[in-house]
């Protein structure tokens, strides 16, 4: 069932280039808006309607999220899209920047219609410099075509759109650190409150969304909330792109409607590779609790079943392993991402993800201690919640969570100075 | 408008808009914090603030998060305390347990707190984090290993000193405060980021390993420098002082304190500190150690054998600008008694044709703290970083609470620090005229001094609107106050200033007691608090310029007047009474070395640039033979057999101060209405090799006073290094073939001097900054023109280039 909105043609969609997006009926959304001088008050309730939640990870219901941009301010108003896509196991912005980036552009420029933004800026991680580069003719195109810039096709309605490439921090990916990186500043998240929609991108109100967020309001336009949240289930609109990854067959990004069982999505990766069985599932990214097998086959693809089971939907990037995988190397592969990408502004975060990662090491190297689990535990409660951003508790859940559900394999390393499950890689 | 909170099960009345740590604070309630700093910005990254209030789920940083009413706040509750106790925990796993060799101990945050939030062993059996140290200069010496993050200093910088000198680079674990790659910490104010760092990261070089805070006895004082009047807290064990530290006062120095007045105390234990008296044989050379018996007789005798042979008026007094009130007062009566009135405090001042003309001795203008009335201030030839450090500062707060417009004249770029509305970066001999435009813009009938010629244009039309609307400041800094045209910058500031709709004119007075050196007579037409004078004496430049037979040098070296060299040669072939803090260059030409008590080692009431007067205490005994200066002068007084000179204590003489009355009233800027100045034709460049240039009348930032000039670590700061060498705009620089850090030779009549030049673009087109108060320039003299070249040999450049280095 390859998706219809983003992934057209599923791994096969081929639009990067206007010519192409423009034979599929692209820009005839935005263009119909122009021309009807459509109600962009109206359009956010169409987009309440359709029940479309933030696909960057946090789920933030999107209608909602742009109506806090206050109506008739003067001066400019920002719109952002957050395309920094490095949590490990999402690797879905790319496929859409590579395969659909008008649907991005026409996503945005809708976007930006409805809010009165005047400006937009689409933060792209410096990793995938080539996307970076092709998204830049993209847009080079989008302006040729008198689709971006000043008074768009005569409506009165202008938006200036710019790509920003970032250099790869993850911690840009947090969205007022990828504010102030843009500002040309150090990449390190601001407190909250005041929210980006007050205090934004140059101190002006900013709406901040994901690439895929952007890239489904073509198509909510264009069909209405309704035919958007018919995809999906209540409260979960749409389809969803997952970035399938690990121990499957087909390891890929499947656009699938929300609300599909996991074991279709599995199914439709190729299944667990032969001869193996499933052991665990991340099913968001690596900062979402891990599930074990059987509560990951019980449920269904969608915000509120994934966050029933114990974990989140994430960025809808699902690490699949199999019973060869050691779950003590596994954290700490992740916890030395999070100490890694640490931006080391505020004390938790900064000093507890290098301290999680040193137990997690010493436990997999066979010099664990008895007292080690219930300090890890500690440890990143301490972190969890007491952050400037997100970051702390991205390092703390995957530790919870792998404690919670595979703490033998833990105790047996703290006991033994030995792994349990030695087949796995890099064991 | 208030609401009311509930903190820890009490209600309470707060503030609206306050956060809840401001909330809690004022209401009684202790939160553990290290990052926040009340005139900081408030970055909530350490969250040892966190607390527990109703209805959020997680714990808030109460530093950031502000009250609404009904808030339901707990700093004790278990969520909150077990917040706090992990954040602690965090704090200590990478910070190293050297508290007994650390300088902070006893007064640090972090040992304060994890007393109360710290676990008693640590959980934490990884290695510890090794930072590696920053060189930050000669001032601040580094630990890092022991920072906490906290970025106070950072900010510090940013936000109220203006300069970005530290920035945490780094990610994560590696994230370090470091300054630009061999960069070192050289802005005027840098000791206050020691301060406010709540750890032992960043601490006093000066003062390092030197003394336990427990161990000091601490004592008020003022600043002894700047006329800022900044209040300190002197830090001493037994006889000599350890440290000086800013002692909080909002309305003057808020918690800052400049470097000169913090470090300047190293210069009390100088080797070259003169600590017995000293008398020249006839015929010798070399001044021979004596008892003070024997030094007051020889002095005694050379007064006494002066004004035989060539009368009072063949006798002056050269007050230097470490002088407190008292001194002056006295000093004022002995050379009075003596029948002359021969004494200056003014040292530097070429134009005093205000004398008799002034209605009072030139002042601020207002209080400091008043400057937040302000709506724009014009400074005319200061340079304010340089000159009262603190004062940028003030400016910045208020630029960034309310829209403060600060207009510039000047030879030097002050915008470093500042945001300009406008500046006219010119050569001093154009400042009048320039002034002038203003001055006719404002009202182009307005009478202007005698001899200048000047035109309004559109520029100042423009600044005229934006001057005479509000309360307006017209202040005219050190560099005009040294400008041969003084009186005409001073009666053109007056006139701008009483044509605006609230205006003021003032001065930025140079040192810590120029008020109250004048006040007390230590000026040559008017005594004690302006006395008229029957008969003025002369001033300091008269006073130099047909040298005198005898001069009784109080504080006073030849490096604090214009004419530096000259005087030097003049004091050798006069008679000279050396009454001061050092001998390396008395012993050259005074024939009476008497040692004399210097900062923090004698009482004394200063007078800073408000009218602040402040009384200091003898903190420590004066080292050696010393004596306080008002000792010496009453000794003396007495051996002339003068009247009135039976003082018992220096209690005695400040009675004779404060009992003169309100001295409020005779702070007066105005000059009288009959004087207009008369401008005289700036002087020609004699000919010579090399391209005229003007000389910025500016004294090294670190040579203003013979305790700065021997305080070791600041004669090693970068900014008394660039104050050794010439500096240049880039463009004239390149237009003489000359590179950065090449070799010149300055000339004017008479003298040559080899010097560094550097490029340096805060300087006017066609302007040479070569400060006067350091050796190195002493024998350009008062010449306010000078000639600059290119070093004639090739290799000369390579060795200056190396000596830079």
């Amino acid at each position: 069932m390859p998706g219809e909105i983003i992934l057209v043609d599923g791994d096969q969609t081929d639009l990067g280039s206007l010519q192409k997006y423009r034979a599929r009926g692209g820009y005839a959304a935005f263009e119909r808006i122009l021309k009807d001088k459509a109600d962009p008050v109206e359009l956010r309730e169409t987009v309440k309607s359709s029940a479309l939640r933030g696909r960057g990870g946090a789920g933030f219901p999107t209608g909602l999220k742009w109506g806090f941009i206050p109506p008739n301010i003067k001066g400019d108003v920002y719109l952002v899209c957050n395309a920094d896509e490095g949590e490990p196991g999402t690797f879905k912005d790319r496929q859409i920047i590579q395969q659909n980036p008008h649907v991005l552009i026409e996503g945005m420029a809708i976007a930006a219609y409805m809010m009165g933004a005047t400006v937009g800026y689409i933060y792209i991680h410096g990793e995938i410099y080539e996307d970076y580069l092709h998204l830049e003719k993209m847009v080079a195109e989008a302006y040729a075509a008198g689709l971006l810039g000043a008074d768009i096709q005569g409506s009165g309605f202008g938006f200036e759109l710019h790509i920003h490439c970032g250099w790869g921090a993850y911690i840009c990916g947090e969205e007022t650190a990828l504010l102030e990186s843009i500002e040309g500043k150090k990449g390190q998240p601001r407190n909250k409150p005041p929210f980006p929609a007050s205090f934004g991108l140059f101190g002006r109100p900013t709406t901040i969304n994901n690439v895929e967020t952007f890239a489904c309001v073509p198509y909510i336009v264009t069909e209405g909330g309704g035919a958007f949240l018919e995809k999906g289930k209540p409260n979960n609109g749409g389809t969803k792109i997952f970035s399938v990854s690990g121990h499957v067959e087909r390891p890929g990004n499947y656009e699938i409607d929300l609300g599909t069982p996991f074991a279709e999505l599995l199914e439709m990766a190729g299944g667990v590779r032969a001869g193996h069985r499933l052991k665990a599932v991340i099913p968001g990214g690596s900062s979402t609790p891990v599930l074990p097998a059987a509560v990951a086959m019980e449920m269904t693809m969608d915000y509120d079943s994934i966050a029933k089971a114990g974990s989140m939907l994430g960025a809808g990037s699902v690490i699949v392993m199999d019973e060869t995988t050691c779950m003590v190397t596994a954290l700490q592969r992740l916890s030395y991402f999070y100490h890694e990408e640490s931006c080391g502004q505020c004390t938790p975060c900064r000093e507890g993800t290098g301290w999680l990662w040193r137990m997690v090491k010493r436990l997999r190297d066979g010099e664990g201690r008895p007292e080690d689990l219930e300090q890890l535990r500690s440890v990143a409660r301490n972190i969890d919640g007491h952050t400037i951003c997100a970051l702390g508790a991205a390092a703390a859940m995957p530790v919870l969570s792998f404690l919670k559900h595979f703490g033998e394999e833990f105790e047996h390393a703290a006991e033994h100075g030995s792994l349990l499950v030695t087949t796995g890689y890099g064991c | 408008m208030n609401i009311v909170v509930t903190i820890n099960g009490k209600r309470r009345f707060v503030r609206d808009r306050t956060t809840v740590f401001e909330a809690c604070r004022d209401t009684g309630v202790y939160i553990p914090h290290f990052c926040f700093h009340p005139k900081l910005s408030v970055p909530a990254n350490c969250r040892m603030c966190l607390v527990d209030i109703e209805k959020m789920p997680k714990p808030v940083p109460s530093c950031a998060t502000r009250v609404t009413d009904g808030m339901v706040i707990r700093t004790n509750s278990p969520k909150a305390i077990a917040a706090q106790k992990g954040v602690m925990e965090f704090l200590l796993i990478n910070h190293p347990l050297d508290c007994p060799i650390c300088d902070q101990g006893g007064e640090c945050q972090l040992q304060d707190l994890a007393v109360g939030y710290g676990a008693s062993a640590t959980r934490f059996g990884e290695s510890k984090r090794v930072v590696i140290e920053k060189n930050l200069g000669p001032l601040i010496s580094t630990s890092m290993t022991r920072c906490i993050h906290c970025t106070r200093c950072v900010r510090f910088g940013q936000e109220v000193a203006g300069d970005m000198e530290l920035g945490m680079t780094g990610r994560g674990e590696h994230a370090e405060i470091m300054p630009f790659i061999q960069n070192t910490v050289d802005s005027e104010v840098s000791g206050n980021m020691i301060d406010i760092c709540p750890v032992g990261a960043l601490n006093s070089k000066p003062f390092q390993f030197s003394a336990r805070t427990w161990e000091m006895k601490r004592s008020p004082g003022v600043a002894p420098h700047d006329s800022w009047g900044s209040y300190v807290t002197l830090q001493s064990i037994g006889s000599s002082i350890k440290r000086v530290l800013p002692r909080d006062h909002e309305e003057i120095n808020e918690c800052w304190l400049s470097d000169r007045d913090r470090f300047s105390y190293t210069g009390l234990g100088s080797r070259q500190r003169l600590l017995s008296p000293f008398v020249r044989d006839k015929g010798s050379l070399k001044p021979r150690q004596t008892e003070w018996q024997e030094a007051l007789d020889a002095a005694v005798a050379k007064i006494e054998a002066t004004v035989k042979e060539h009368g009072p008026e063949q006798v002056g007094v050269l007050l230097g600008p470490t002088s407190v009130s008292e001194e002056a007062l006295l000093a004022g009566e002995f050379i009075r008694a003596l029948g002359s009135s021969n004494i200056d405090n003014r040292l530097q001042q070429r134009d005093m044709s205000m004398d008799g003309s002034q209605g009072g001795i030139p002042w601020f203008g207002s209080s400091i703290d008043d400057l937040s009335l302000l709506n724009s201030i014009l400074l005319v030839g200061a340079d304010p970083a340089r000159e009262l450090p603190l004062l940028p500062l003030r400016l910045r707060r208020l630029q960034r609470e309310k829209k403060l417009k600060i207009f510039s004249i000047g030879a030097q770029d002050i915008g470093r620090q500042l945001s300009l509305e406008r500046q006219r970066l010119l050569p001093p001999s154009q400042w009048p005229q320039e002034l002038a435009r203003l001055l006719l813009a404002a009202d182009p009938s307005s009478s202007l001094p005698a001899g200048l010629q000047s035109e309004a244009d559109a520029d100042a039309a423009a600044d005229w609107e934006v001057l005479r609307q509000g309360s307006t400041a017209v202040l005219l800094g050190a560099e005009a106050r040294r400008h041969p045209a003084y009186s005409s910058l001073k009666f053109m500031t007056q006139r701008l200033a009483k044509l605006c709709a609230d205006g003021y004119d003032g001065v930025l007075p140079e040192s810590c007691n120029t008020l109250g050196a004048s006040l007390a007579g230590g000026i040559p037409h008017h005594g004690f608090m302006r006395d008229k004078m029957e008969r003025g004496g002369k001033n300091a430049r008269q006073m130099l310029a047909a040298p005198l037979k005898l001069y009784i040098l109080i504080n006073c070296e030849p490096a604090d007047v214009l004419e530096a060299q000259q005087a030097h040669e003049i004091f050798q072939d006069a008679a000279v009474i050396h009454i001061g803090g050092y001998m390396d260059v008395a012993r050259g030409y005074a024939d009476v070395m008497l040692p004399a008590a210097l900062f923090g080692e004698r009482k004394g009431a200063v007078i800073n640039l408000e009218g602040n007067a402040v009384t200091t205490e003898e903190v420590v005994p004066p080292p050696g033979e010393a004596r306080p200066v008002w000792k010496i002068l009453r000794m003396l007084g007495s051996m002339l057999r003068f009247e009135n000179f039976g003082y018992r204590d220096l209690d005695e003489l400040r009675t004779r101060l404060i009992s003169a009355g309100d001295f409020g009233g005779l702070l007066v800027n105005s000059l009288e209405e009959e004087f207009v100045p008369t401008l005289a034709p700036a002087a020609e460049a004699a000919d010579g090799e090399g391209t005229a240039f003007e000389r910025i009348y500016n004294v090294a930032h670190f040579g203003t006073d013979q305790l700065l000039r021997r305080a070791e670590p600041l004669q090693q700061t970068r900014i008394a290094k660039l104050d050794r060498q010439a500096a240049l705009h880039s463009a004239d620089l390149a237009e003489l073939g000359l590179k950065d850090g090449g070799a010149a030779v300055l000339r004017v009549p008479g003298a040559a001097v080899d010097c560094v030049v550097r490029a340096d673009d805060r300087v006017a087109r066609g302007c040479l900054r070569a400060p006067w108060g350091v050796e190195e320039f002493a024998a350009l003299g008062a010449a306010g023109t000078v000639r600059v070249a290119a070093a004639a040999a090739a290799a000369e450049p390579q060795q200056a280039a190396a000596a830079a280095a």
